[in-house]
């Protein structure tokens, strides 16, 4: 395996669960119970992901997410704090994900995953997603559905497209908003909301209960990718 | 301070002895020693012509001029001692003295004015100086209006108050109370000898800056224009100083709310933090266990679930409580609001909901957190009140002109006591058999009233069950 995941957490017992928990997951870990201790190992063992704990005795673990992506480590925030502004903030600043404790293990484990996936680099990132039935392929910029075509407005196809390039991640509506629909309209979420829903309607199996395009509430979308099980890490 | 009248007519006298003594005694000397000279004795006259016209204006001036003029006819020109001209060039010297003791009587006469203006301004400048400084240390609205009587009493010489309203200064029915108000209506002054209300016992300046009026009563009349117009900026001055304050006061007041606001988030962050730590520990145990029977660990973990619901609900009531929680409203689609709150559920109740979607479902204006917590609660609920294998139902479809989202169950459907299902801690008559405090149904009637959307329970038409129905208005208007 590659190299080591950061564990950032003030709570003895739980970095020691962390611990356990990424292990079991096939990885190798470092861990740090505090800002400095954290910056130190992330210059030093430049690990791909660190799990970061918001609430750290010497500095407050916001700033640190901001200097961890700097330094091109994926962030997963994994705070007590149950905070909606906060994990804006968190995921705008960069962070690649948020969990909120108490966390589901699996869960947790299949957004590690899906974070060490998204850091693959461009070029021998795959083009072609499969969601079910539905190909999408973001090179030739088409989606079939049990070999017919797909056809999405221009708006929806930039907003999977976004979602597609950055699966398994959730990205927020100010994010969203921004991307595809320009600056100026970053808090018009009616506009993405209609959107989500005109896709669902097109490639959704049934789409008043959506598998591939998931709502974090209050926060954004994820696009959920079923995981290929031989890739059990 | 206003130059004394009495003071100057004083020094106006004085100025007129000295001039008089002054060209007599030239006269004299003129008499006395003819050999003085026409010109010496001409240029000494024009002296105390410089001294009336400095020290008593203008009219003294000139009538000093005159007199000088005479005197020097009387005294130089001959025939001497005559007021009598012989010869006409003497006509024009006389001429042309006069004219040079009028124009040298007025020139000082204008200096002297001059002169009087700037020291007056200097010391109407010092005193609104003065006030403004003791206006910034004024700390009451009493202290301030103190401190504009004062400078005002001072400025005019005059008895003066100051208060807020009309009724404080004037009596009712009178020409006062009518000029004071329409001082106070048109931020002017008017009163005692000023066109409008000239009848009036008092001249009344109402403030023109401020955000409340301010209205002075000076007890006089004939103020000059400029000691009305300097009136004018103390209690302008005034009304800005106590506008200042009660900023000020405002500012204070935000302040020690925004306080307590900051450190009631924090004490429920801290609490939020130290319930969930532990259950973080508790949640990864449970899925830690190993060679039980995993039915029996899964209820388990349903129940860990329930308890971490539990505490949730109970902080979100308590922040609700105490206004900490304020919604955040946007548009939502209930489809996205359905599927998050099943992924909350525990496994074995997920599988137990059947959704159903109407295709015309409008977005819908909430908040998506509090509406999040509204239906993962009346899931629980639903859960928890049905045999373990029923059926729960969620619809969301349009209607009138909003949307409606339902659920229903399979379990005994609700007695009479409706009103009380809500309640805090209350619970059915068949709560006896079902796990936790009935907490979820107080949070989803705190949020519902908190978001304007209306919950109301009814058993099912047909078959047994209970149906909890949330009603979204349409979009409000935008603003």
């Amino acid at each position: 395996m590659s190299a080591a995941i950061l564990i950032v957490d003030d709570e003895a017992h739980i970095l020691r669960l962390l611990r356990a928990v990424v292990e079991r997951g096939g990885h190798h870990v470092v861990t740090a119970t505090n800002g400095r201790e954290a910056l130190h190992l992330a210059r030093t063992s430049s690990p791909p992901v660190a799990l970061l704990d918001l609430g750290l005795p010497d500095r407050d673990g916001i700033e640190l997410v901001k200097q961890f992506t700097d330094l091109g480590i994926s962030v997963i925030v994994v705070s007590a704090r149950d905070d909606i502004s906060e994990k804006i903030a968190a995921l705008d600043l960069g962070a690649a994900d948020y969990v909120v404790k108490p966390f589901d293990t699996d869960e947790l484990l299949a957004r590690l995953r899906a974070t060490l996936r998204s850091r693959t680099p461009q070029r021998r990132r795959v083009d072609v997603l499969q969601l079910g039935d539905v190909r999408l392929d973001l090179g030739a910029r088409r989606i079939q559905r049990n070999q017919s075509e797909v056809h999405l407005a221009p708006k929806e196809y930039a907003l999977l497209d976004l979602l597609a390039r950055h699966a398994g991640r959730v990205l927020t509506h100010a994010q969203l908003l921004r991307e595809v629909w320009g600056p100026a309209h970053e808090k018009d979420i009616e506009y993405l909301r209609v959107a989500v829903r005109a896709i669902r309607q097109k490639i959704e199996p049934v789409p008043s209960r959506p598998t591939f395009i998931r709502n974090e509430p209050g926060i954004g979308y994820r696009l959920m990718v079923p995981e290929a099980p031989a890739e059990g890490l | 301070m206003m130059p004394d009248l009495r003071a100057k007519s004083a020094d106006r006298t004085i100025s007129l002895g000295f001039a008089l003594l002054i060209t007599f005694g030239l006269g004299w000397a003129g008499i006395i020693w003819p050999n003085l000279g026409t010109a010496n004795l001409a240029l000494l006259l024009l002296i105390p012509v410089v001294l009336a016209a400095s020290g008593g204006g203008r009219v003294l001036g000139l009538g000093l001029a005159i007199l000088a003029g005479a005197v020097f006819n009387f005294v130089a020109l001959e025939p001497r001692l005559t007021f009598a001209i012989a010869k006409s060039g003497d006509l024009v010297t006389l001429g042309v003295y006069v004219l040079v003791a009028v124009v040298a009587a007025s020139v000082s006469a204008r200096l002297a004015a001059a002169g009087d203006r700037a020291r007056e301004d200097a010391t109407d400048s010092a005193l609104f100086s003065a006030m403004t400084h003791q206006l910034l240390s004024a700390s009451t609205r009493e202290l301030i209006i103190e401190v504009a009587v004062r400078a005002v009493t001072n400025c005019t010489s005059f008895g003066c108050a100051i208060a807020e309203t009309n009724h404080d200064l004037a009596p009712p029915g009178s020409q006062d109370e009518a000029a004071a108000r329409w001082a106070i209506v048109h931020r002017d002054v008017t009163g005692r000898g000023l066109p409008l209300f000239s009848d009036a016992s008092a001249i009344y300046v109402a403030a023109r800056t401020g955000r409340r009026a301010l209205l002075a009563r000076i007890d006089g009349a004939g103020l000059p224009d400029a000691r009305l117009g300097l009136v004018r900026k103390i209690i302008d001055e005034a009304a800005d100083a106590l506008d200042r304050i009660e900023l000020a006061a405002r500012m204070e007041a935000d302040q020690r709310k925004a306080d307590a606001q900051t450190m009631r988030r924090a004490i429920f962050a801290s609490i939020g933090h130290d319930l969930r730590t532990p259950m973080t520990a508790l949640r990864a145990g449970l899925e830690g266990l190993s060679g039980h029977d995993p039915t029996q660990t899964e209820l388990l973990r349903a129940d860990a679930l329930r308890l971490e619901r539990t505490l949730h609900n109970l902080l979100e009531l308590a922040r609700l409580e105490v206004n900490d929680r304020l919604p955040i409203v946007c548009s939502i689609d209930l489809t996205d609001t359905i599927d998050a709150a099943i992924d909350a559920l525990p496994v074995t109740t997920k599988d137990r909901v059947h959704i159903w979607i109407g295709d015309e479902t409008p977005l819908i204006q909430s908040d998506p957190i509090m509406l999040h917590h509204i239906v993962v609660n009346l899931l629980e609920n639903a859960a928890k009140y049905s045999p373990a294998s029923s059926n729960i139902e969620v619809r969301a479809e349009s209607a009138d002109g909003g949307a409606r989202l339902v659920i229903l169950d399979e379990g005994p459907g609700i007695d009479d006591d409706v009103a009380d299902l809500f309640g805090l801690f209350r619970r059915g008559t068949h709560g006896d058999r079902a796990p936790g405090l009935g907490v979820g149904l107080s949070v989803v009637d705190a949020f519902a009233r908190a978001l304007g959307h209306i919950v109301t329970v009814r058993n099912r038409p047909t078959g047994t069950g209970a149906e909890f129905v949330v009603e979204f208005y349409g979009e409000p208007p935008k603003s």
